[in-house]
């Protein structure tokens, strides 16, 4: 029987790269755990029952889809693609790297007239990345 | 093919000093009230717990129907593949339903989960997954923590060990 183990101070996890037609195997292999008896307590079970159900769902739902959508915050959404229900998103509706630092480099000139620019640069970006609303390249500018 | 009411069995599960587990079984019959039947087990439990060193770690009460006629599966069946309907929301409500032997023609047939993925817009399954969700007569199935099952996560076939 199992108890089920304390939660380190940091949580963390560990991303692993399941073949797909592993996945069949795999997700039947936490299948025993789905049981009152694997587990020493009602309360071991209750947490460890959810625990494994849940990864027998991100088989199906990788944690890698967290990440692009995590990726796609950072970027933006176009201001053209405001509208579009996230779900409906495609890709380029979102800003490219590439444009936002060709617009963080356009205000670095515009504000100190060059790339030597002072760090009351920095003060300014992060107030204008403060009035937004969503989260974009400029964040990392903290 | 027929499924007929068999008696009910009350069952204690017994677990020893070192972990091994073990049922003892007590048949009464199958037009017993269900009132009767629970105060059956009780009593059951009270009569053979005083006699036994190991302890009672669960009490079921068990309402049987089998087949009543020599039926056999058809060969492509396999128990071990099941389709497995995820319910709920994660990551604290998440709880599952299995189906042993889900038919092979209502997987998806395209996608990166060609082959595993139980295909959702079969009326069959729809209809599977719509009583689970919203219930039948007022009742709705719940998860082992007495929490409605809710909506469809995911559906997949998994191939469990024999």
């Amino acid at each position: 029987m199992f108890v089920y183990p304390d939660a380190p101070i940091e949580p963390g996890c560990v991303l692993l790269f399941v073949p797909v037609e592993l996945v069949p195997l795999v997700g039947g292999a936490f299948k025993a755990m789905e049981q009152r008896r694997k587990w020493a307590t009602q309360e071991d079970f209750e947490q460890g029952y959810r625990a494994f159900v849940e990864l027998e769902r991100q088989l199906m739902s990788t944690c890698l889809q967290e990440l692009i959508q995590e990726i796609r915050d950072l970027r933006g959404v176009s201001p053209a693609y405001a509208s579009t229900p996230v779900e409906e998103r495609e890709s380029y509706m979102y800003r490219s790297v590439a444009d936002l630092i060709e617009h963080v480099n356009t205000l670095i000139f515009a504000l100190s007239g060059g790339l030597e620019h002072g760090d009351n640069v920095l003060e300014i970006l992060r107030g204008d990345t403060e009035a937004s609303s969503s989260r974009n390249m400029l964040d990392m500018l903290e | 093919m027929s499924l007929i009411a068999i008696t009910q069995v009350l069952r204690l599960r017994w677990r020893d000093n070192d972990g091994a587990e073990t049922f003892s079984l007590l048949n009464i019959g199958a037009s017993v009230d269900y009132v009767s039947a629970l105060s059956w087990l009780a009593d059951f439990y009270g009569l053979s717990v005083p006699m036994s060193t190991a302890l009672v770690i669960g009490a079921d009460l068990l309402v049987r129907y089998a087949e009543n006629t020599n039926i056999t599966s058809v060969e492509a069946s396999d128990t071990r593949r099941q389709g497995v309907f995820i319910f709920g929301e994660s990551p604290d409500g998440l709880a599952v339903v299995r189906l042993p032997s889900i038919l092979e023609s209502v997987l998806m047939t395209s996608g990166p989960y060609a082959g595993i993925e139980i295909d959702q817009s079969l009326p069959a399954v729809a209809a599977f997954v719509a009583a689970l969700t919203n219930g039948i007569g007022g009742v709705i199935p719940c998860d082992p923590m007495a929490i409605d099952l809710g909506d469809l996560a995911t559906a997949y076939m998994q191939r469990v060990a024999g």
